[in-house]
């Protein structure tokens, strides 16, 4: 037993270097996880509701702008989307007439989609159009991620609105991942460097009329996001590699993929006919990927997963008689290389020449 | 579930303690079912499988055992045909197909490769050569057949060193199931401060070089210096890549009260390609040594038989590693340097003594080192390209393209435009992180250090006998190195896909 004892006394004393891990997380708290949360990003939200762009935003939580946003707002937009960063360059920019609101979110799921369109319920209503970035894991149950859990109960209360009530196909983990990160040795690392960057208090965002800066990116007041002109500039060869970069460490969509999942293309049917039956416009917009992505480094066997997902998003806007744009292809829509931010993300451009395809919304 | 994953983290613990609270009788159970769950984490379904084959193996050894001579080859062949033809399915059928069917294109026939889609097991080269070592020491009477097969599945596998070793043998590990193992401070805490070290040369070293190695090796464009520095980097990965995770092993193991055999011992300061191999992968070398080399005639037989038996060895030992055409060259060449240094040796004595190298033993050994070292990092090329003409290109820019390469080097007078371009290179490699990757390459020169400090000795026994202010500020110092520089992408070890 003195054994045992002495054993656990010498592992308590590498103690305090945790407590203080864990204390640097908490406080310096890069990602505006704990003590910063909910301030930074409702900040970030009235800002944009106020008719200004925000720039110098990092590490924020898009799901929690997304409801203050709705919340903030005076009244309802005659247009919005819901998709990922991969729709995030649709907005004013394609239909000038309109008031349109982005409410796109990076990695943006289904569960998000119910969660964000629940908050325009409680605002009042939906828009009268909404265009749906229908990615390929929209579909896929083992890529909803974690994030969507920030608004959990606004996607939990849309989907009892929809008729299911089973909680298990959105299923939130047991441990919150904001838990997890406070124990994050990444998350340490991170909270040393924005030390070293920016002191204890971090460096804040601003208003701003700007809608391009040279070196950061800016989040436009019609939920677009602004990419500096240092990464719209790059040439080619530095698009291609970016893309083979990035593919080759975030392709976890395609894992765990065979076909559509059943349940989830239920929620997406019974959405929809919820949304038609109240005279709301869907459009889906399939986002293409860069060339070398969809022809080179996808396998025969994950490009057919691709085709089949594409196909299936067809025939189902077929059957509901809704407009579909763009293609996961990005021969099929006319675009080259050039015409790619990086691997995931075609250039403002090239989604509105994708938009100007003949759509009249 | 790897090593340097949370689950694990989780996982050990629990185990250990659970392992210490139980009666002693039950312990193997629970071993047992900790490293079932342990390697259920990858693929569930290929626990049957393995099942399967510990009880092909199992039967095997007690029918070897109990039978007349002239039957107890014949299991004997049953047992090793059915390891191996599970090996060959998994690891080297679609190899074979489509080398017959790339000769059969060359030749003019059509014959189209069938694809056979399953996953690599985890683990499998390594329990699978345990499990011959098993039953090939039970034919030659030098181990009893084990009786209770719950001990013999604990044998193939007991999750510290399941997935990628040390390759264990009977007489060694088998035995120390039957120990009652207490609970003891010095071992408890040395098998700890093994499983720090080697998260340190994981996260730390080997995570870190590898982001420069993947960018360079990645663009075909690399000039040719950066492949050479990516190169020399790869070997401190590899190494720190494997001996950390055989340090977790050893120290997971030694918590628990079981010693498994040593893996590593500085390879890098060997003066022979014949002793680097007496250092590195210890236990896959034996092995190759026992069962292969002796059987082929080892040294008791001809020069020319005697290049045979090496040749034949080294590329097995290369397919071992993978089913690619990079490994069996990468077998080959370490088969050449050993017949050459061999039959060089005499030679290259007298030139050192006719040149007075001799009596600089410094220096001479000193060459000796950088020679293998660099012999060994040619062979890591091929290790580390993924395929022959990425090898091929890779080399030719090393020694001989533009004036990034050794060629460039020694010919060219390098102008104030090449340093930046070749600058412009290696940073790019390098990624943003510049300073974590400075600290990283720092760490290799600190674990060098540890290790001269160390000699033979294992990272447990370091600082023992020490004051505990010198004591703590090491231990403190590991731990806040691997939190602080550490890379945490949960990479899988390099080893766990052979």
């Amino acid at each position: 037993m003195d054994q045992t004892k002495k054993i656990f006394k010498k592992i308590a004393l590498f103690l305090p270097i945790l407590g203080l891990m864990v204390a640097v997380n908490a406080i310096v708290d890069p990602a505006h996880l704990y003590l910063k949360s909910k301030s930074y990003e409702e900040g970030i939200a009235r800002i944009l509701a106020s008719g200004h762009n925000v720039a110098n935003v990092h590490n924020f939580d898009h799901r929690l702008v997304q409801k203050y946003r709705i919340a903030k707002e005076k009244g309802l937009p005659d247009m919005i989307v819901l998709g990922s960063s991969r729709s995030m360059q649709i907005g004013t920019n394609i239909f000038p007439d309109k008031l349109v609101v982005n409410n796109s979110v990076p990695g943006g799921s289904l569960a998000d989609y119910l969660g964000i369109l629940f908050n325009y319920e409680q605002k009042g209503g939906i828009p009268k159009t909404i265009v749906f970035c229908v990615d390929p894991w929209v579909l896929n149950p083992n890529n909803v991620g974690n994030d969507w859990v920030s608004i959990k109960e606004d996607t939990y209360a849309m989907l009892d609105k929809l008729g299911f009530p089973s909680r298990k196909i959105f299923k939130a983990p047991l441990i919150s991942p904001k838990m997890t990160n406070l124990f994050s040795f990444s998350y340490f690392q991170t909270a040393i460097q924005t030390v070293f960057k920016e002191g204890f208090e971090g460096d804040s965002y601003f208003a701003t009329d700007k809608e391009i800066a040279d070196d950061y990116d800016i989040e436009l007041k019609d939920g677009r996001r602004s990419y500096s002109k240092s990464f719209r500039s790059r040439s080619e060869k530095e698009i291609e590699k970016t893309a083979m970069d990035n593919f080759t460490s975030i392709n976890k969509e395609f894992y765990d993929f065979q076909k559509p999942d059943h349940g989830m293309s239920n929620i997406l049917k019974k959405l929809i006919s919820y949304l038609q039956s109240k005279n709301v416009t869907v459009v889906f917009y399939l986002a293409p990927y860069h060339p070398v992505v969809y022809n080179t480094l996808l396998s025969p066997a994950k490009q057919k997963v691709l085709i089949e997902i594409e196909n299936n998003y067809r025939d189902f806007a077929k059957r509901h008689d809704l407009k579909i744009l763009g293609s996961y292809d990005p021969s099929k829509v006319g675009l080259g290389g050039l015409d790619f931010y990086d691997d995931f993300h075609a250039s403002k451009e090239a989604v509105e020449k994708i938009f100007k395809q003949g759509i009249d919304l | 579930m790897l090593f340097n994953s949370i689950k694990f983290l989780i996982f050990f613990p629990i185990v250990t303690i659970g392992y210490f609270l139980i009666p002693f009788r039950f312990r193997w159970l629970l071993l047992l079912i900790a490293s079932c769950l342990f390697y259920m984490a990858f693929i569930p379904k290929y626990i049957l499988f393995l099942f399967l084959l510990i009880g092909i193996d199992f039967t095997a050894g007690i029918m070897i055992e109990q039978s007349k001579e002239e039957h107890r080859k014949i299991y004997l062949i049953i047992s090793i045909l059915s390891t191996c033809a599970a090996l060959f399915v998994f690891k080297y059928f679609n190899f074979f197909n489509n080398t017959a069917a790339g000769l059969s294109h060359f030749l003019g026939w059509h014959f189209k490769p069938y694809h056979f889609g399953w996953v690599l097991p985890i683990g499998l080269s390594f329990h699978t050569f345990q499990s011959l070592s098993y039953v090939i020491e039970v034919y030659k009477g030098r181990y009893k057949a084990e009786r209770n097969l719950g001990i013999y599945a604990l044998y193939v596998m007991f999750y510290p060193q399941l997935v990628a070793g040390p390759i264990e043998r009977p007489y060694h590990l088998l035995p120390q199931f039957y120990k009652e193992h207490s609970v003891d401070y010095e071992r408890i805490t040395g098998g700890l401060k093994l499983m720090a070290w080697g998260f340190f040369k994981k996260a730390v070293i080997a995570d870190r070089l590898a982001i420069f190695v993947n960018n360079a090796y990645a663009d075909h464009n690399s000039l040719g210096i950066t492949y050479l520095i990516a190169t020399i980097f790869f070997a401190f990965q590899i190494y720190c890549d494997f001996s950390g995770y055989t340090d977790i092993a050893i120290g997971a193991a030694k918590v628990m009260g079981f010693e498994l055999i040593k893996n590593f011992d500085r390879p890098y300061i060997a003066k022979s390609l014949t002793e680097f191999w007496h250092r590195w992968h210890i236990s896959l070398s034996t092995w190759f040594r026992d069962y292969v080399y002796i059987s082929l005639g080892g040294n008791r037989t001809t020069i020319p038989f005697w290049i045979l038996s090496i040749m034949i060895t080294f590329i097995i030992s290369g397919l071992w590693h993978g089913a690619n055409w990079t490994f069996v060259i990468w077998g080959a060449l370490n088969g050449f340097y050993m017949v050459f240094g061999r039959l060089t040796s005499g030679i290259r004595d007298s030139l050192a003594q006719k040149t007075g190298l001799s009596r600089h033993p410094m220096l001479h050994n000193g060459l000796k080192i950088l020679t293998t070292f660099l012999l060994v990092c040619m062979g890591w090329v091929f290790f580390r390209a993924k395929d022959l003409g990425e090898a091929a290109h890779i080399l030719k820019d090393i020694f001989y393209k533009g004036n990034g390469s050794i060629y460039g080097w020694l010919t060219h007078i390098t102008s104030a435009d090449n340093y930046s371009i070749i600058q412009t290179d290696i940073l790019n490699k390098i990624g943003p992180d510049q300073f974590q990757f400075g600290c990283g390459v720092l760490m290799v020169v600190v674990m060098l250090i540890f290790e001269a400090v160390l000699g033979e000795k294992l990272f447990s026994q370091l600082a023992l006998g020490w004051k505990a202010p010198a004591r703590w500020l090491v231990y403190y110092g590991l731990v806040i190195a691997i939190i602080a520089l550490g890379v945490f992408n949960r990479s899988p070890f390099i080893y766990f896909q052979f």
